[in-house]
C-alpha cells in the first residue's frame, strides 16, 4: 500500500489537478478527498508499472496519434459505408423503372372494311395502360391509310418535330402540322417542315376486318 | 494543393463562419467517464434522420388517400426496383427508433443524469419519447390495410373515451363516425407535416441543452482529465450507430413487412391488434371494464408520463456511480418485467387470424398466380391423395414418378387417357384410376401440366383459396369472367376486384346482382356461409393485373 503523502505528491505532479484546487478540496472536506484518493489509489496503480509510472511526454503523445489516426479511420470507413449503403438502394428507387406489370399487347382500333382507299381516316380507341398504381383507360388516336397495295398503314396522332397533333388537309393531299408547318405525305414521309423524321407507325394486325394495333414505334427513315 | 484549399477554407470561414462553428460543436470536451454507454442519443438522432429519408422517398410513390394508399404501397413493394427495401427501412426503423429512445432514457435514468441542472433536457427528452409514440400511432394507420384499420379503430376509440375532452378528440381526429378519407387525411397531416418539425425543433433544444449543461459527469470525474469529444467519442458513436443500421438493414431485407388485404370496415372477423410496443397499453386495458376504463385508457398513462417527467423533481439527492443506483435499476428492472409480462400476455391471449386474414399481398406468390382450373386441380390432387405414390419436389423416391416437369413429358389428352386407366396407356402401371368425374380431372389434368421443378411453392395454397377455385369452376364463372387471363369477356375482368370492391359487396354481389349492378345478366348464386367465404376470399387474393404467360 503506497503511502498517503505518496499519494498526495503524486496527486500534486498531476497537471489535472492544480496545487490551489487540491489544497481547497483539503480544506473542504477531508473526508471527501479521502474518498477521491480512494479512487486516485485505483487510477495510480495502473499507472504504477515501471513503464508507465514516469511516461516522457513523447512516448504518450505518439501512443495517442496513433489511437487517433485509428478511430478516424474507422470512423471515415464505417460513415461511408453507410453512406454508400443508402446511397445505392436510393439511386435504385428513383432511377430504375418499376417492373412493368403486363406487356403491351395489340388493341382493338375499329372496322376497317369501310375504310376509302389511300384517305387517311382518323380512329380513335380506348386502350387500357397503368399509370403507375392505376389502371386507366385512355383514348387514343390513329391515322389509318388504306394504301393501294391493300396494305394499311396507322401513323401515330403527333408530329415527329415538337409532338402536336397534326390533321390532314384534304386539299392538299398532305398531313399538316399546324405548329411549325411540318408537311407529311400520306405514306408519311416528310414533304417539307422542320420535322426530323417521317411520322411514327403503329405495329398493325387485322383480324376479321378488325385493325388491331400494337406499339408505336419510328417508321425508320423514309424521308425522301 | 494543400495552402490553396486552406486559403479557400479559411476564406469561407471567414465569411460563413461553417468550420468555427464545426470545430466548436466537435472539440468539446467530456468528462473522463463518458464512453460507450452514452452512445444511445447519437443513434436515436441518426434512426430519426433515417425515418426522415425513407419516409420522404417512400412519399415519392404514394397517394395519401383510402384506397389508393393501400394501392400506391402495394406498387411500392411489388413494382417499384428496391420498393420493397424502403418500406423494410422505414418499418423497421420505426421500431428500433423506439427501442433506441428507450435505452437512451433507461441509460440516463440509471445514470441519474437528469439531475440538477438537466432537468429540462429531461422533460424535453420526455416530450419527444411521445412523439415518437406520436409517429407510429399516425404512420399505424397509413398503409390501410386491415390491420391499419382496425388497429385504428381501436386507438381513436381509447381517445374518446378521455374524461371531457373526449368528444373533441373525436372530432378533432374525424373519428366520430367511421374513420375514413377525414381521419386518414389528418393522420397523415400529422405524420408527416406537424410531427417532423416538432420533433427538429425539441431535439435542437435537447442537444442546445446537453451542449450547455454538458455532458453528465459521473462522480469522481471532477479528479480525472476532460477528454475531447472529437474522435474519441464520435468515434464511438459511429461504430454504435453502424451497428444500429446494420441491424436495420439486415431486417429489412431478411424480414418481410406483410401487407394485409385493403382495409374492410365491414370485416367482423377481424381481430384487431395495436404495433407490439403498444401491446403492454392494450393488455392494460383489459384488467379496467365498465366505468373503470377510463383507468386504462386515460388515468395510468397519464400517472405513467407525469411520473416520468417529474422524475428529476422528485429524485433530488447527489450524484452517486451507477453502481449504487439500486433504487434506480430496481424500478428499471420492475418496469421491463411489468412490461414484458403485459406484452406477452398480449401476445398469449391474441387468437389466430383466419387464414384469409393472414394472406400476405406485398408481394407476388406463385398460387396466386394460377388459373382457376389449375387452382381447383389442387384440390383434386389433395383429395385422390397422389402425393401418397408421387413427389412434387426432390424428396426421397417414391413408388410412382416424380411429377414435376410432366408437361415436358407427355400432353394434356395423354394425362387424360392415363388418368382414366393408367395400364391403357403406360403398360404394367399399378396406378389405381382417378374417381374423378370428367370436369375435375381435366382440372387435375391442369394442375399437373403446370408443376415445375421452381413452382412446388403453389402446393402450399390456403385451402380456402382451393375450394374457392373448385366452386369457381364448378359454378362456371369462367363463361364470363376473365381470371388470370383466361374466361370468357361478358363480364367483368375479376383480377384487382380487390381494389375496387369490399368483401361485402361482393357477398352481396353474388346474392343479389341485380341489386348492385342493375341490368346485369349474372344470376343469383346461393352459396353456403362456408363456400361464400372461400369464393368471396379466393376472387379477393387474385393479383392486380393477369400475370404474363
Amino acid at each position: 500500500m503506497v503511502g498517503r503523502h505518496a499519494v498526495i505528491n503524486r496527486l500534486n505532479s498531476q497537471e489535472c489537478l492544480g496545487q490551489a484546487r487540491f489544497n481547497h478540496m483539503i480544506r473542504t472536506n477531508y473526508l471527501q478527498v479521502h474518498r477521491n484518493l480512494g479512487v486516485r489509489f485505483k487510477y495510480n496503480r495502473r499507472l504504477q508499472t515501471p513503464n508507465n509510472s514516469q511516461p516522457t511526454s513523447t512516448h504518450q503523445s505518439a501512443e495517442s496519434l496513433s489511437r487517433r489516426s485509428f478511430q478516424l479511420l474507422i470512423l471515415y470507413i464505417l460513415s461511408a459505408l453507410i453512406a454508400v449503403a443508402l446511397a445505392i438502394p436510393t439511386a435504385i428507387y428513383l432511377l430504375i423503372p418499376p417492373r412493368s406489370r403486363k406487356p403491351t399487347g395489340y388493341v382493338d382500333a375499329g372496322d376497317i372494311s369501310q375504310l376509302p382507299m389511300d384517305l387517311p381516316t382518323e380512329m380513335t380507341f380506348v386502350e387500357s395502360g397503368v399509370d403507375g398504381w392505376r389502371t386507366v383507360s385512355q383514348k387514343r388516336t390513329a391515322w389509318v391509310v388504306k394504301q393501294k397495295n391493300n396494305r394499311i398503314v396507322a401513323f401515330g396522332p403527333q408530329c415527329t418535330h415538337l409532338g402536336c397533333a397534326y390533321h390532314y388537309e384534304e386539299a392538299q393531299k398532305h398531313f399538316v402540322c399546324p405548329c411549325h408547318a411540318s408537311v407529311f405525305s400520306t405514306d408519311g414521309s416528310v414533304a417539307s417542315g422542320p420535322a426530323p423524321r417521317a411520322l411514327d407507325r403503329y405495329a398493325t394486325r387485322v383480324q376479321n376486318n378488325r385493325l388491331l394495333l400494337g406499339a408505336l414505334r419510328p417508321a425508320g427513315n423514309t424521308k425522301g | 494543393m494543400n495552402r490553396r484549399l486552406r486559403n479557400f477554407i479559411e476564406a469561407f470561414d471567414h465569411r460563413t463562419g461553417l468550420k468555427t462553428a464545426v470545430n466548436h460543436f466537435l472539440y468539446e470536451e467530456i468528462p473522463a467517464s463518458a464512453g460507450w454507454h452514452q452512445v444511445f442519443g447519437s443513434i436515436a438522432l441518426f434512426l430519426i434522420l433515417i425515418q426522415v429519408f425513407t419516409g420522404a422517398l417512400l412519399a415519392f410513390n404514394y397517394a395519401p388517400t383510402p384506397g389508393d394508399a393501400y394501392n400506391s404501397l402495394r406498387y411500392i413493394v411489388t413494382e417499384v426496383t428496391g420498393g420493397r427495401l424502403m418500406r423494410g427501412l422505414h418499418h423497421w426503423g420505426a421500431s428500433m427508433t423506439i427501442v433506441i429512445v428507450v435505452l437512451h432514457m433507461v441509460q440516463v435514468f440509471l445514470w441519474g443524469a437528469y439531475k440538477k441542472p438537466r432537468e429540462g433536457t429531461w422533460m424535453v427528452g420526455c416530450i419527444l419519447l411521445l412523439l415518437t409514440l406520436g409517429y407510429g400511432l399516425t404512420g399505424y394507420l397509413l398503409p390501410w390495410d386491415n390491420r391499419a384499420y382496425w388497429g385504428t379503430v381501436v386507438t381513436t376509440q381509447i381517445g374518446a373515451t378521455v374524461p371531457v375532452m373526449g368528444p373533441y378528440v373525436s372530432r378533432l381526429l374525424a373519428s366520430t363516425g367511421d374513420i375514413g378519407v377525414v381521419t386518414f387525411a389528418r393522420f397523415y397531416g400529422m405524420h408527416v407535416l406537424l410531427l417532423p418539425p416538432a420533433t427538429f425543433l425539441l431535439i435542437a433544444l435537447h442537444i442546445y441543452l446537453v451542449r450547455r449543461h454538458g455532458i453528465a459527469p459521473a462522480p469522481g470525474d471532477e479528479t480525472r482529465p476532460r477528454k475531447g469529444f472529437y474522435p474519441e467519442q464520435v468515434f464511438k458513436d459511429t461504430v454504435a450507430i453502424f451497428v444500429a443500421f446494420a441491424i436495420l438493414f439486415t431486417m429489412a431485407i431478411a424480414v418481410r413487412v406483410p401487407l394485409e388485404r385493403m382495409a374492410d370496415p365491414t370485416d367482423t372477423s377481424y381481430i384487431p391488434r395495436p404495433e407490439w410496443y403498444f401491446l403492454f397499453l392494450f393488455q392494460t386495458l383489459k384488467a379496467f371494464e365498465g366505468p373503470l376504463e377510463v383507468v386504462g385508457t386515460v388515468i395510468l398513462p397519464t400517472i405513467g408520463i407525469l411520473a416520468l417527467m417529474l422524475t428529476p423533481f422528485v429524485d433530488r439527492g447527489k450524484m452517486i456511480g451507477v453502481r449504487h443506483r439500486t433504487t434506480a435499476v430496481g424500478i428499471v428492472v420492475l418496469a421491463l418485467l411489468g412490461w414484458g409480462g403485459l406484452t406477452l400476455a398480449a401476445v398469449r391471449s391474441t387468437p389466430p387470424q383466419s387464414d384469409a386474414a393472414k394472406i400476405d399481398f406485398s408481394g407476388p406468390t406463385q398460387w396466386m398466380q394460377l388459373r382457376p382450373g389449375e387452382l381447383a386441380g389442387i384440390s383434386y390432387f389433395r383429395q385422390e391423395n397422389c402425393v401418397v405414390c408421387h413427389n412434387v419436389t426432390g424428396d426421397t423416391p417414391k413408388r410412382g414418378p416424380n411429377l414435376s416437369n410432366t408437361a415436358r413429358r407427355h400432353d394434356a389428352a395423354w394425362m387424360l387417357a392415363h388418368f382414366k386407366a393408367p395400364a391403357s396407356v403406360t403398360p404394367g402401371s399399378v396406378m389405381t384410376p382417378v374417381t374423378l368425374g370428367d370436369a375435375q380431372t381435366r382440372d387435375l389434368v391442369l394442375f399437373v401440366m403446370t408443376l415445375t421443378t421452381e413452382n412446388a411453392d403453389i402446393m402450399s395454397a390456403p385451402e380456402f383459396a382451393v375450394e374457392g377455385a373448385v366452386l369457381y369452376q364448378q359454378s362456371e364463372c369462367g363463361g364470363c369472367h376473365m381470371v388470370n387471363g383466361i374466361g370468357g369477356k361478358i363480364g367483368p375482368v375479376l383480377n384487382g376486384l380487390g381494389s375496387r370492391r369490399t368483401e361485402s359487396w361482393a357477398t352481396e354481389h353474388f346474392i343479389n346482382p341485380g341489386k348492385l349492378s342493375p341490368g346485369t345478366p349474372m344470376p343469383p348464386y346461393r352459396f353456403s356461409p362456408a363456400e361464400m367465404q372461400s369464393i368471396v376470399s379466393y376472387l379477393f387474393t387474385l393479383p392486380d393485373n393477369p400475370p404474363a404467360r
